[in-house]
């Protein structure tokens, strides 16, 4: 379970994962928060680091305090998904920069990891590729 | 809540000056990690700390008043060497930890000591140096005191009985009390640590946040410390 890297931020990493979590469902809106000490404990940390972590993402909104009862995941959906496409879109900007460095092309998902929209749009872009393809090769002849 | 304060803290051995106006503060709930490397001065800081060394000058404060009787029951201290009496079994040593000091916590050595594999009935000089440093740490651990003080408490023992240290050291540690750790192994404790206090030919080169440091310097502890020494020198 050791598995943060020295070079960053302890909290920031505890943070993120916990963030991943109720971005995958697997926190799911509404659910209660082990206490900090057992959050501690199971990712081997100091209690601080942990609370430093949870003050960051009720910060950010997606954990929420009830005075007497300990910590919730929010329940505003729409801001979990909102704090989801701008994590998404942090992912894929680093992706971009891998990529370029290796100097290979970026490569459109095949599976659509996105909402109904996105796939759609995306889709619309494939069409649109094919019908350019399609027309330098009649260009090309 | 400041737990220790060192205030223009000297420390001369004849010429040799080992501690160089060292001023720290140590608030209550954190886990401070003392890193320096050999000879810099870390065992002299604790022995003054522990009131087993006096200042050339300056002062230390544990909680506000100066080391004695009552600071020595608030600290509980893992000195470098150990410091049993070969004959008695480990069973024995817990006597006399037990009576000696009213904050041990008897059930929770033995707990610790059976997740250890250690055997309560076997004697200290039968056992290897890294089974005594495990017997030494547990007796530590299992008082309820108000600053922990260890020195180098993990150079002994293997990497698998390290991180149970570390998880013990972080399971037993409750928000009231504070633990110094000091050691030169920085890269398997610095997940841990709150702060880091830096020390280099007996100054204070550094005093820090652990992860404000690593969001400065993107880098980890192990490597601004390797950093800093090499600039020094």
């Amino acid at each position: 379970m050791n598995d943060f890297e020295n070079s960053t931020p302890v909290y920031l990493q505890i943070a993120e994962k916990l963030a991943i979590q109720i971005f995958g469902g697997k926190l799911a809106p509404g659910t209660q928060l082990p206490s900090v000490r057992d959050i501690a404990i199971a990712k081997r940390v100091n209690p601080n680091t942990v609370q430093k972590a949870l003050a960051k993402l009720e910060e950010e909104g997606l954990i929420v305090t009830e005075r007497t009862n300990g910590k919730f995941v929010t329940n505003l959906k729409e801001l979990i998904m909102e704090k989801r496409e701008e994590y998404a879109a942090e992912l894929t900007r680093n992706y971009e920069k891998k990529m370029h460095e290796v100097g290979a092309e970026i490569r459109m998902p095949k599976i659509m990891w996105l909402n109904d929209g996105a796939a759609e749009i995306l889709e619309k872009v494939e069409q649109m590729e094919e019908k350019n393809e399609e027309r330098s090769r009649r260009w090309f002849f | 809540m400041v737990l220790l304060e060192c205030r223009g803290l000297n420390k001369k051995y004849g010429q040799k000056q080992a501690l160089k106006n060292v001023n720290i503060e140590v608030t209550a709930g954190k886990i401070v990690g003392l890193l320096g490397p050999n000879g810099s001065g870390k065992t002299t800081l604790i022995k003054l700390i522990n009131n087993l060394l006096t200042p050339t000058s300056g002062e230390v404060l544990i909680n506000g008043k100066q080391p004695g009787v009552e600071s020595k029951s608030m600290i509980s201290y893992l000195p470098e060497r150990t410091y049993f009496r070969r004959n008695m079994s480990v069973k024995k040593t817990l006597e006399f930890f037990a009576d000696f000091y009213k904050d041990f916590d008897l059930k929770r050595a033995q707990k610790l000591l059976k997740d250890l594999d250690l055997d309560e009935n076997q004697r200290i000089s039968a056992m290897s140096k890294g089974m005594q440093e495990k017997v030494q740490l547990v007796l530590v651990m299992s008082r309820r005191a108000k600053l922990y003080i260890l020195d180098e408490p993990l150079g002994g023992v293997d990497p698998a009985t390290r991180d149970y240290i570390l998880d013990t050291i972080l399971t037993n540690f409750n928000e009231k009390a504070s633990l110094i750790i000091s050691t030169h192994l920085i890269s398997d404790i610095e997940r841990i640590l709150d702060e880091v206090i830096m020390i280099n030919k007996g100054q204070v080169v550094m005093h820090e946040e652990a992860d404000a440091l690593r969001a400065k310097y993107k880098t980890s502890i192990d490597a601004i410390f390797r950093k800093e020494l090499k600039n020094a020198r």
